[in-house]
């Protein structure tokens, strides 16, 4: 397969890379760009581990196709905290103890910016249903619920 | 009954003269877990993260058999075109089992690399590398197998009937065949008292069955593995593993590499419940591609194959249970029989452990037990979080409950009549080991438990009127903190780590005992930290590998804290004694007056005459002092075998929904009383026992593989889009979850502290059972607990 | 076992700038040639190799496939917006059913996900399949060979089957603007079962009624034997149940529990749009 020319902004950083139209952005991200924050678990949408910020919307990066893209801002977990400052949404998944093990959280924590951008305000109620793509294993959600929610209160102060 | 609470109390003061729990500088207090930074901005590097100059993209190929010989299997074309190619034909014939947590003559060895008669779906059969994943996935498809399909056996207990296929003609044992006859794996029987004589003087028998579902591990990283071959023969690993210097001794024995020339790097791991207690099976497969290949190879399961390769043991348990009219029970028989897959990873302890269950949930003078481990063409089963525990809670608590409905008692005065608890002997993780329980919570968290649900409002069943009805139930669990006993068992059990102090004042911890995720290792460091008297700030784990750590069995069976912790502090106190006698000589004290205090400002421990001023050094003023005056390194390395593992104790009170026209059961509410003995971090026990609770109830409500029995493959191909699972939706809201602790204090633990993880999830499928019941006033005794089941279960009482 | 960690099929990808490039690549390629819009259903269906097209058609480059719009009466929706798009539109507020089933569709998926791409899918399960076939959409197809119209209930053919040519795509959804006085309601359980129904009502009389499944079913459709049972009947518990009876024999009888709990969802959500009929 012939590989095409794209330009992404990720992490407000402009690449060009040349890839394949199979290539998916999962791949592309952790392997020509180095950056292995976002994850693989299923492949087939059911895990939200890949999830990263497409144009500011949360989307699967194990589903999408990288010439798709060609354009676009992706945000992924590496991007968020800005000058070594913590991003309001990590700290607050710090500090509520809501990492375990840890291989979700960056697909939750980029699901969370992209939630909080379009609901500054989540109810519990609504967190919950915007965790329903996210498989996390060790924490049963309760903490990391928790954590959205402080964030969400924490980012509405200004 | 009263002896319990002295006790209880009198054990909060130490006697060997510690600090009371409130005069703790680091146990006790909340910090954030050192990996939280690395984890939350996506730098933690986990084993799929590993990326090596040069490396290969290894891609198995499995069986798409469940039973089958291979006849013919031909790589050249996939050669040619460049993949570096492996077969059964050519890896070592050696018989291994990949976890090796039990001593060699209660390890059962029954499988090889790769094979040529594969015994499920997805068995390893060949295996390819190549530049990239696209050319290894083509690679892999260009390899031509022959099949002779066989006979495959699904349900264990056709596969004990006679001329059934045999999956295994013989398994290995230390060096000794063993002939496997009727599939049967491995059995045991174990009787105390006269049963028959017990059920005689009963006022009430009951004999039920549960049969326990099959559910994946799920965990959030599949199985991987980077392989480097090094210059020197020997090999460089990073994989998913609960024990790297096992990987090692195994891959070892495998290839014939001495240790010294294999070195397992401890990397982060994504989730594991129980699923790499074992070697993964994709690990020996990546070394013989990464030694043929003569470069690196990285080999990352897809989730299918993950899927195909691991899971719970599902049984079917029969259990009957006799007691007198007052609740107390006499008489106990229960028979299992235990659906193992392809391989016997573990069977012979889980069914050992299942006995150790049974005895340690309650106190039965007659009791006899029969269990049957069988093997099956399906994916093998190995440990998952509690070990049998749930399953044999499961039943134990339902029919206690039941038969406290059937006798008009409260549960709770039935459970307190019965439960095995401090001064009695416990048989922690099977029949050989015995100790005594020092440390028990069980009333406390009962008590307190069943205030805060309302347990006396829980209303009868049969008063709950409308299609949507609520229930409460009460169950409760305990797990072993560790393997550990005052004889040797059959389990190694110990630990080991390595602590320095640096020139600065710093302290570095070598330990090859893995995280899960549960932060056992966090509560190491604040184990340290407390030890030495230094801030935690000071303390940092070190990059670790099994060629410059000392051993450590494998973190399992809730060992973290308490064996792995007790391990740390044991090293902390050598190296505080150097510490001291150093300090002594500068400051011209004796050593045993001085002490050590946490200056979170100086970011440095201070060592101190108490009451003398002028007496103080930091420690980065000692450990630079020995360094200027050649006094040498100030460090220690020593290991631990805990004599005991203390049981941790929970207490569940669960509130469900049950819709009694869909079936749907909904939790809404839950108490958890834990008993860990000290709480080293009051935000990650309870952490933990938020996760075990989820997974419990998963397991209970949801999750289970099945088997397509015309040809063995799972009914969800191994794809999470079918595959049942709890979702964030469906848990209760945060405010719903009240987590408590009991005030004990465990002597032999660490500061006072036992292990909690598994603890917490075994009551979970009981106490949903035995709240679907005070809802609905249905017993269920088969996981998951489906609405199909639930419905089904509802109309059959409607027919009665 | 497929590899779902890479997509390991190759094809021939194009990413067309208008509806007339995209269909004329579909008059080239139509038979091997797939569409793909979000990707949320295709590229999971070429990972495990359930189709593998030898062209890929992205559409999501053609602007005015995204619009949404009132016209007339209706609402014409592009049939590349996604259900995100869907759910913040003005004006889609006013078909409340439709929304009510985009709800249990998870974050990212409303994101990726597209009104089109769900039509096209034609599983029994998709989340607009039934509000559609009760709110009386039509869609427009385009192809070289000109465009036609096709009412929503004859684009479900069969079992994950719509009766578009290869050559065709899909463009607008047209969404009829419901009488302000007839009631609708969405009701599922989990992937198991959906209801969607639109009544109208005078006085106790049923005067108007459409009654769509979805969920573990062979396909999406309208059950008029249903409808006809309610229309023109005082509305009461016995006309409810011989229309339950109706839609519960458009379950497969092996499926026990689906019509179980049909049993139980249908008469809710029949009752809830009464209520809200005015």
């Amino acid at each position: 397969m012939e590989e095409r020319k794209i330009r992404l902004k990720v992490n407000g950083k402009d690449c060009e890379l040349s890839v394949k139209p199979n290539e998916l952005l999962l791949n592309v991200l952790r392997n020509k760009l180095g950056l292995t924050g976002t994850k693989y678990g299923c492949g087939t949408g059911d895990c939200g581990a890949c999830t990263v910020l497409i144009n500011n919307e949360p989307r699967l990066s194990c589903l999408t196709l990288a010439v798709t893209v060609d354009g676009a801002e992706i945000t992924t977990v590496e991007g968020l905290a800005t000058n070594g400052k913590l991003h309001p949404i990590q700290e607050a998944f710090v500090k509520h103890g809501a990492i375990q093990c840890g291989f979700c959280i960056p697909g939750i924590v980029i699901m969370a910016k992209g939630l909080l951008d379009i609901n500054p305000n989540p109810t519990v109620e609504e967190i919950k249903e915007a965790l329903k793509g996210h498989l996390c294993r060790c924490t049963g959600y309760i903490n990391i619920i928790k954590a959205i929610k402080a964030a969400a209160l924490e980012m509405s102060k200004g | 009954m009263q002896t319990k609470f002295i006790s209880r109390e009198q054990k909060r003061h130490d006697k060997k003269g510690e600090r009371l729990s409130s005069q703790f500088y680091t146990v006790g207090k909340p910090a954030p877990r050192k990996d939280a930074i690395p984890k939350v901005t996506g730098q933690e590097k986990f084993t799929t993260d590993v990326v090596v100059p040069g490396m290969l993209y290894g891609r198995v190929l499995r069986s798409p058999y469940p039973h089958a010989r291979v006849k013919r299997i031909d790589t050249s074309k996939a050669e040619a075109m460049g993949a570096v190619c492996i077969t059964f034909e050519e890896t070592p014939k050696i018989k291994y089992n990949e976890r090796i947590v039990s001593i060699p003559s209660a390890t059962f060895k029954d499988r090889t690399v790769l094979t040529g008669k594969p015994l499920h779906v997805g068995e390893p059969i060949a295996a390819v590398a190549a530049e990239t994943e696209e050319k290894a996935e083509k690679a892999l498809k260009l390899i031509e197998v022959e099949y002779e399909p066989l006979e495959a056996v699904f349900d264990p207990i056709v596969a004990m009937k006679p001329g059934k296929p045999n999956l295994h003609d013989h398994i290995i044992i230390e060096d000794k065949v063993v002939e496997i006859k009727n599939n049967i794996a491995a059995k045991l029987e174990i009787a105390e008292g006269d049963v028959e004589k017990g059920f005689q003087e009963a006022d009430i028998v009951i004999e039920r069955e549960a049969k326990l579902g099959r559910p994946y591990h799920a965990q959030l990283e599949t199985k991987s593995a980077v392989c480097v071959p090094e210059p020197n023969g020997g090999v460089t690993i990073w994989t998913t593993t609960q024990t790297i210097h096992n990987c090692r001794i195994l891959i070892g024995e495998i290839f014939g590499i001495p240790l010294n020339k294999v070195c397992v790097k401890k990397v982060a791991l994504g989730g594991s419940f129980g699923s790499s207690i074992q070697m993964n099976t994709i690990l020996p497969i990546c070394v013989a591609l990464a030694l043929k290949a003569k470069k690196p190879v990285k080999l990352v399961s897809t989730r299918e194959e993950d899927m195909y390769d691991h899971c719970r043991y599902s049984m079917i348990i029969k259990y009957k249970l006799g007691a007198k009219k007052d609740g107390r029970l006499v008489a106990g028989q229960m028979d299992v029989v235990v659906d193992i897959g392809a391989h016997n990873i573990q069977a012979y302890p889980l069914i050992g452990c299942m006995a150790g269950w049974l005895v340690d949930l309650y106190k039965i003078p007659h009791i006899k037990y029969s269990a049957k481990a069988v093997y099956t063409n399906k994916a093998p089963a190995c440990a998952m979080q509690g070990f049998g525990n749930p399953q044999v809670n499961f039943i134990a608590q339902t029919m206690m409950n039941e038969i406290a409905e059937k006798l008009g008692l409260d549960p709770i005065e039935v459970e307190l009549k019965n439960y095995v608890g401090l001064g009695d002997v416990f048989w922690g993780q099977g029949p050989t080991v015995r100790s005594v329980i020092r440390s028990c919570g069980v009333e406390e968290l009962i008590k307190k438990g069943s205030e805060m649900i309302g347990w006396r409002n829980r209303g009868r069943p049969e008063e709950k009127k409308g299609d949507i009805v609520r229930g409460i139930g009460m169950a409760r669990g305990f797990h072993t903190s560790g393997a550990g006993g005052p004889l040797p068992g059959e389990a190694v059990d110990f630990s080991g780590a390595m602590i320095k102090i640096n020139e600065d004042g710093t302290v570095d911890v070598i330990a090859s005992l893995q995280d899960m995720g549960g932060g056992a290792l966090e509560a190491g460091l604040r184990i340290v930290a407390e030890t030495l008297g230094v801030p935690l700030d000071c303390v940092e784990l070190a990059p670790t590998d099994t060629c410059t750590s000392v051993y450590d069995v494998c973190l399992h069976a809730t060992r973290g804290v308490y064996v792995g912790g007790g391990t740390l502090k044991k090293v902390a106190e050598q190296v505080r004694q150097k510490l001291l006698e150093y300090a002594s000589r500068i400051l011209g004290t004796y050593p045993q007056y001085l002490k050590i205090r946490p200056d979170e400002k100086r970011k440095q421990g201070i060592i101190y005459a108490e009451g003398i001023s002028g007496k103080e050094i930091t420690i980065r003023e000692v450990a630079a002092t020995a360094r200027n005056k050649n006094w040498g390194t100030i460090a220690a390395v020593d290991s631990l075998r805990q004599a005991q593992c203390p049981p941790a104790y929970t207490v569940y009170f669960l509130e469900v929904e049950v819709n009694k026209r869909t079936g749907e059961v909904r939790p809404v509410r839950a108490v958890v009383g834990a008993d860990c003995g000290t709480v080293i971090d009051p935000i990650y026990a309870v952490a933990q026992i938020h996760g075990s609770f989820y997974r419990g109830l998963s397991y209970a409500l949801y999750e289970d593989t099945r088997y397509n029995r015309k040809t063995g493959e799972l009914t969800n191909k191994g794809f999470l889009s079918g595959y049942n699972i709890l979702k964030a939706p469906d848990m209760p809201n945060p405010d719903d979850v009240q987590v408590f602790f009991a005030s004990t204090y465990e002597e032999t633990g660490p500061f006072g502290a036992k292990g909690i993880g598994e603890a917490a999830i075994n009551p979970v499928p009981a106490v949903v059972a035995n709240a679907i019941y005070n809802a609905i006033g249905v017993w269920i005794r088969q996981t998951p607990i489906t609405p199909e089941r639930v419905l089904k279960a509802l109309k059959e009482k409607g027919g009665e | 076992m497929v590899n779902t960690r890479i997509l390991a099929s190759e094809f021939e990808y194009f990413e067309p700038r208008t509806i007339n490039e995209a269909v004329n690549l579909l008059a080239k390629y139509g038979q091997e040639a797939r569409v793909l819009a979000g990707g949320s259903d295709l590229i999971v269906d070429m990972k495990v190799e359930k189709v593998n097209p030898k062209y890929l058609i992205y559409i999501g480059k053609i602007p005015e496939l995204r619009s949404i719009a009132k016209v007339g009466n209706e609402v014409v929706v592009g049939a590349n917006a996604t259900f995100f798009d869907l759910i913040k539109s003005p004006l889609l507020q006013s078909f409340p059913i439709l929304l009510e089933a985009l709800k249990s569709i998870q974050l990212e998926i409303k994101m990726m996900g597209t009104i089109g791409g769900n039509i096209c899918s034609a599983a029994p399960t998709a989340s607009t399949a039934t509000p559609l076939l009760v709110l009386n959409a039509w869609v427009k197809v385009v192809s070289a060979r000109g465009s036609r119209t096709i009412p929503i209930e004859k684009v479900y053919v069969g079992n994950r089957k719509t009766s578009l040519a290869p050559d065709e795509l899909l463009t607008e959804i047209h969404l009829p603007v419901l009488d302000s006085r007839y009631g609708t309601a969405f009701g599922e359980i989990k992937t198991k079962i959906k209801f969607a129904v639109v009544i109208g009502r005078r006085g106790d009389v049923c005067e108007h009624c459409r009654i769509a499944i979805g969920g573990d079913v062979e396909v999406a459709k309208r059950v008029e034997k249903a409808e006809k049972l309610l229309e023109g009947k005082v509305f009461n518990e016995r006309a409810i149940e011989e229309a339950c009876d109706a839609v519960v024999e458009e379950i497969d009888p092996d499926n026990w529990y689906v019509r179980e709990v049909a049993k139980y969802l249908f008469p809710k959500v029949v009752w809830e749009a009464w209520e809200k009929a005015r």
